[in-house]
């Protein structure tokens, strides 16, 4: 190995220069290479600058140290030395050798700032950028026969650049985003730059400039000096620089008040100067207007809350709060306190069970729990509670009213209790209650006494019925007898004496009277014997047959019987016969003695009622009889006077109370009788309706 | 007259004598038998020991009532033809009518007065 002056030192590159085998390039041995290539890698060599050298036809290439670095770990070193230039940068072949072609045939040296030069190192295709300068190279005979490259990498300068660039973006994204003024002040000038939004807010246009004075002008006039005087502190470098505020500006341009808050730093030269004061601007109103409401609303909570605590202490019943699970008692007024039988230093700001532990095991603590697990609402009446009276417990009685008290966040936080002492109410009630039962047991049995009393009244009643009956139907018999025997007699004179005629005679008026007695006793007894039957009954179909039946008694006694337009009503048909039948009779029995009787039969219907009217110009009564008439046997005359058995008016009430109604009487003495007779129109258990 | 053979059933002597009174009195010719058991009476018809063209019928009587009779007489084709008439102390119109649903011809309450009885018989008779 031959050792070469020029070649000496150099590091890794001078040693590796030193070894390669130049023989096989198109340069061939150091031996004979020309002086200027010799000069120029021994400059290259031992510069610290990275330096890199094209040479020669073939471009072949040299390189030092300084510039190894650029070649990455594992890529084109070492293999770059020696070899031809267009083999060693295939990839940005096509925009290197424009520029060496330029220069080797030009002479002119290239300048390039932060180029992208993508490089094959480090395992991959690497951008990379660099500064750098193509220089012509002469060989000993003038010509230009190499280029110099003289490079710095600065891929981390425009790295950082980029970097530099986007993060100024992202900040004035970020100020856009959130709404943000920006302001930059020139102490020396107090002239502003600011961005639009600022100047928007300053009722200026975009391209127009900002002076302090006419800021200031534009911010509420009561907060003018306390901003100047910020400001004048911020540029006193004592300050730390700092400034921030809080402001009022009204837009010059569109009235619109907005609350700004000023945020900045001044910053100062060496001779603590300012000279720079820049900030940002914030649009607060919102916020600040929200901050007011809240402010009202907190107020107003904490004014309804002194309220109710208020409420609470002067309620007139007994209310109080329980706070969390232990149901701390939180407040509660003086009746609350009564109730418990406990003063307020001995409950307040306590668990309920450890001020009050009488009120333990009565199902209070359970009870108080769930209210506060599940959010209930729980209204009771007459709990029963033992509660300490001047150191006895005592039984009381309490309505109560348990309400979950819940927090911000709807979660139950206590429970607000509202009880009313009953106590006395509940005993007194029990007391009635007691009494009432006492007398409704009483009156029971009375009930269950007169329920049998009416059984018995009712059977002696039907058995009465019954006897009636029978003995009245098994007289007729007899009496018929008597009655046929002594009318045979009567009628058989020539064997008697004028005294036996007469006797026979009373016999036979006697016997007649006893025989019609029986046979109305016998009628008005089958009145409510058996279960009767409804059908419809035209009233003015029966009337008509009584007309006809008392013809003979009518032509007698030239009477006058008037009706029209009664009605058809539920009825017991021969009923309906015997009760006109009787009325009738009585009208014709009852006349005056001075004129021709007058019956008139008039109806109306109301509510389902039919009241019908038989009136007559007979020789009434007087109105104090009115309803003894009604009664069995009861008569007002003597029978010599007028014939009759006392029954006929008796039977006429039984068959309106047959049929759910009712029959009185009106008269004077003298001035004829009304009979009214009041009947339901229809009937539920109606036959063939 | 219509009827030669006239049968009265009623347990009542006193009406059967009353009954034969009017009968002698208004239709002497007319032959009378008076039975006052209406079970005995049934029988001799059936058996023919009786024959009658028209029965007298009182209601009210033991072993057999009149209304039972009634219907038993019914059930025999023979005899339903036998015009019956209801002679009977009752005017209760729910009798009456049971009678009549017997197929009795005609129900007579029996009168207080002897002249009606003649009359009533007199008019039924001829």
């Amino acid at each position: 190995m031959q050792s070469y002056v020029f070649l000496t030192g150099g590091g890794e590159m001078g040693e590796r220069t030193r070894q390669y085998d130049w023989t096989k390039t198109s340069i061939g041995s150091p031996d004979h290479w020309p002086k200027s290539l010799r000069g120029i890698v021994a400059t290259i060599l031992s510069s610290r600058f990275p330096m890199f050298l094209w040479w020669g036809q073939d471009l072949i290439q040299f390189y030092n140290d300084a510039y190894r670095p650029s070649l990455g770990n594992e890529g084109k070193h070492p293999t770059a030395l020696g070899q031809k230039g267009k083999d060693c940068w295939p990839e940005i072949w096509d925009i290197i050798y424009p520029l060496i072609s330029q220069v080797l045939t030009t002479g002119e040296a290239t300048w390039s700032e932060d180029q992208l030069v993508p490089i094959y190192r480090n395992g991959a295709i690497e951008d990379v950028y660099w500064t750098f300068g193509y220089s012509p190279i002469r060989d000993d005979e003038d010509k230009i026969n190499g280029v110099l490259v003289i490079c710095t990498e600065t891929t981390q300068k425009v790295n950082y650049l980029q970097e530099l660039t986007k993060s100024k973006r992202e900040l004035e994204f970020a100020i856009d985003a959130a709404d943000l003024g920006t302001w930059d002040l020139n102490p020396r000038t107090n002239r502003f730059t600011a961005n639009t939004r600022l100047k928007e807010w300053f009722g200026l246009r975009p391209d127009e400039e900002i002076e302090l004075p006419l800021a200031i002008a534009v911010m509420h006039e009561e907060d003018r000096q306390r901003v100047t005087d910020a400001i004048l502190r911020a540029l006193d470098p004592a300050s730390g620089g700092y400034y921030e505020i809080e402001y009022r500006i009204t837009n010059p341009l569109t009235g619109v008040l907005r609350m700004v808050c000023a945020k900045g730093k001044a910053l100062f030269n060496e001779e603590s100067k300012p000279i720079r004061f820049n900030g940002t601007l914030q649009d607060i109103t919102e916020q600040k207007q929200a901050e007011i409401k809240e402010q009202l609303a907190r107020r107003k909570i904490e004014e309804s809350e002194r309220n109710f605590r208020n409420t609470i202490l002067v309620a007139p019943v007994a209310i109080c709060i329980f706070k969390g699970p232990q149901f701390v008692v939180e407040i509660a007024n003086e009746r609350m306190f009564e109730l418990w039988g406990k003063t307020p230093a001995e409950m307040l700001h306590k668990p309920l069970f450890e001020g009050l532990p009488e009120g333990r095991n009565q199902g209070y603590e359970e009870l108080l729990t769930h209210i506060y697990n599940t959010g209930e609402t729980h209204i009771a009446q007459e709990l029963s509670a033992k509660l300490p009276r001047n150191g006895v417990i005592e039984q009381h009685y309490i309505d109560v009213l348990y309400e979950p008290e819940r927090g911000a966040n709807g979660d139950v936080t206590g429970i607000i209790a509202v009880a009313i002492l009953v106590t006395e109410q509940v005993k007194a009630r029990r007391q009635i209650e007691q009494v009432v039962a006492e007398r409704t047991k009483a009156l029971a049995e009375r009930t269950d006494a007169l329920a049998e009393a009416n059984k018995n009244l009712e059977r002696s009643n039907a058995e009465l019925s019954q006897f009636a009956h029978i003995a009245s139907h098994d007289l007729q018999e007899p009496i018929r007898k008597v009655v046929t025997y002594a009318g045979m007699l009567e009628n058989s004179p020539q064997n008697m004496g004028e005294q036996a005629k007469q006797y026979i005679q009373k016999i036979s008026t006697a016997s007649r009277r006893m025989q019609v007695l029986i046979r109305d006793i016998l009628t008005y007894s089958e009145l409510s014997r058996r279960s009767p039957v409804f059908e419809p009954v035209n009233l003015q179909t029966i009337v008509g047959e009584m007309q006809v039946e008392f013809e003979l008694l009518i032509e007698q006694k030239c009477a006058r019987l008037q009706y029209h337009d009664l009605p058809t009503i539920d009825a017991i048909p021969l009923q309906m016969t015997q009760l006109f039948s009787n009325l009738i009779s009585n009208a014709l029995k009852y006349s005056r003695a001075d004129g021709p009787p007058l019956i008139t039969i008039t109806s109306s219907i109301k509510d389902q009622q039919v009241h019908i009217e038989i009136r007559d110009n007979g020789i009434g009564f007087d109105q104090q009889y009115a309803d003894h008439i009604f009664s069995i046997f009861q008569r007002l005359h003597r029978k010599t006077e007028y014939s009759g058995t006392g029954i006929g008016l008796a039977m006429c009430k039984r068959i309106a109370q047959n049929h759910q109604g009712d029959i009185t009487a009106t008269s004077e003495p003298g001035q004829g009788a009304t009979f009214h007779i009041r009947l339901p129109l229809r009937h539920q258990k109606t036959a063939g309706r | 007259m219509q009827y030669s053979r006239v049968l009265l059933i009623d347990d009542d002597e006193d009406d059967q004598e009353l009954f034969l009174l009017a009968m002698k009195e208004i239709a002497a010719s007319v032959e009378c038998i008076t039975l006052d058991n209406a079970r005995s009476a049934l029988t001799q018809l059936e058996n023919r020991a009786l024959i009658a063209d028209v029965i007298f019928l009182d209601l009210n009587m033991p072993i057999m009532t009149g209304q039972q009779f009634l219907s038993e007489l019914n059930k025999r084709e023979a005899l339903s033809r036998i015009p019956v008439i209801i002679l009977s102390t009752s005017s209760n119109n729910e009798t009456i009518n049971q009678a009549r649903a017997l197929g009795a011809k005609k129900f007579v309450t029996k009168p207080s007065n002897f002249t009606e009885l003649k009359n009533i018989l007199h008019r039924i008779l001829e």
